[in-house]
């Protein structure tokens, strides 16, 4: 990560938690500008927060820095890792959207103090239970062809038909396939639902959807009892038998997708 | 099933295992979850609103843009505003043109085709005048080709199929 030449750098605060101890100090993890992150305790709550170089992370640079995907991968990854650094054994911890600054450690403690029940009412549905991701992805290779084999007897005395003949033949292959994969990946999201204390479906066209081959036909976040974990593994490993589709489980995450805390987020 | 982030198991249910690999993962995650800090409690937050950065990703290094699956941005509407709708709306318009010339030029003889010659000229320019059947029959193949360019989009293909219904 570069810095500008200005030294001393005045600096901010960067926000990556709140949670209820802070974790083990053989556990410190750097932050998103190499810092060390400090543990801010106020009213029971421990915040994870870390003092960043204004010149990198303030305004205007971070709107410019964060176009920089090299730069933007790398944050990510700090604070992902500062969040996990974060969720002990079984400990629970509400992440932070990226980018979330303040002007000083005095700003995220007055945060702690004000908001102290909501966020602990916010800890209390996240203790003991875990994020996972699973991605169902319809697999081409077991939908069928373009139909080009089938196209023989549907009239070589005329090969402007045949050609189009074969071309709705293989859309409405093709369409088939799509359908019963999508209703596949809606049947399993509606059985994890159901072994799952909350669920969210990710965006199909955003960040993943080009992973990999296939076509991106669930992308569903669910919230797991710890409990019931193995009941909800075994779910979607039932899954992989059929074919036609591609399904992958992911996880364990920090509970970014169920991080709404009444009372602290708009709407 | 394929599972990642380092569980292996039950035992590593905690969310404290390794980080997963996948960066698009972990984007739009922190990108678009994560708790938002809003409304009177905004206590000296500093005023970046991240959820108004209409982000413009620079390609920096080609190893992390294959690691995100090197054109994903380019379709997220959220990353990139919606400026490419009128792009796509513009090739599915191209599209349905297409298949309407093909269409027409599939159901003459190559003899009748080169009495068209002026629609034709809009699918390929520069064609000079060579000999009429002989077009017919490159054209056909250029639209062709040009029509299977555009079906890759599934997207594409539906709105065809709903005109191709009504049709």
């Amino acid at each position: 990560m570069t810095m500008a030449e200005t030294a001393p750098d005045a600096s901010c605060v960067w926000l990556y938690a709140v949670t209820r101890d802070a974790p083990p100090s053989e556990k410190a993890v750097p932050g998103v500008a190499g810092e060390k992150v400090s543990a801010l305790q106020e009213a029971g709550l421990t915040a994870l927060a870390g003092a960043v170089p204004e010149s990198e992370f303030g305004q205007p640079a971070v709107r410019h820095n964060l176009e920089n995907l090299d730069w933007l991968a790398a944050v990510a990854r700090a604070h992902d890792a500062v969040v996990r650094s974060a969720m002990g054994e079984g400990a629970a911890a509400v992440p932070v959207r990226l980018v979330t600054l303040f002007s000083e450690e005095t700003s995220v403690r007055s945060l702690l103090r004000e908001r102290g029940t909501d966020f602990e009412a916010a800890l209390q549905r996240l203790d003991g239970r875990t994020e996972w991701g699973v991605k169902v992805f319809g697999d081409p290779a077991a939908a069928p062809g373009t139909g080009e084999s089938a196209s023989d007897d549907t009239g070589e005395a005329n090969p402007g038909t045949s050609y189009l003949l074969r071309r709705r033949n293989a859309r409405a292959e093709r369409e088939r396939a799509v359908r019963a994969a999508t209703e596949h990946g809606e049947r399993l999201h509606a059985r994890l639902a159901r072994l799952s204390v909350a669920s969210r479906h990710h965006a199909l066209g955003g960040a993943v959807a080009r992973e990999g081959t296939g076509t991106l036909l669930l992308n569903g976040a669910y919230l797991v009892d710890d409990r019931d974990f193995v009941a909800f593994r075994d779910a979607v490993g039932a899954e992989t038998g059929d074919a036609g589709v591609r399904v992958e489980l992911t996880g364990p995450w920090p509970p970014y997708s169920f991080a709404s805390v009444p009372g602290l987020t708009d709407a | 099933m394929t599972v990642t982030g380092g569980s292996q198991g039950y035992s590593a249910v905690g969310a404290s295992g390794p980080a997963p690999a996948n960066l698009g993962d972990i984007l739009e995650r922190v990108l678009d979850k994560g708790l938002v800090i809003a409304g009177d409690i905004r206590v000296n937050l500093l005023d970046i609103e991240l959820l108004t950065v209409k982000l413009r990703l620079v390609v920096a290094s080609l190893e992390t843009a294959r690691e995100v699956g090197i054109d994903w941005w380019e379709r997220d509407p959220w990353l990139q505003g919606r400026e490419d709708e009128g792009d796509r709306r513009q090739l599915e318009a191209e599209n349905r043109r297409l298949r309407r010339r093909l269409a027409s030029l599939e159901s003459r003889d190559d003899a009748e085709a080169v009495e068209s010659g002026d629609d034709i000229a809009s699918l390929e320019s520069g064609d000079g005048d060579s000999g009429g059947a002989q077009r017919g029959g490159r054209e056909r193949e250029s639209a062709r080709r040009r029509l299977r360019r555009g079906n890759a989009e599934d997207r594409e293909d539906k709105q065809d199929r709903r005109r191709d219904d009504d049709g």
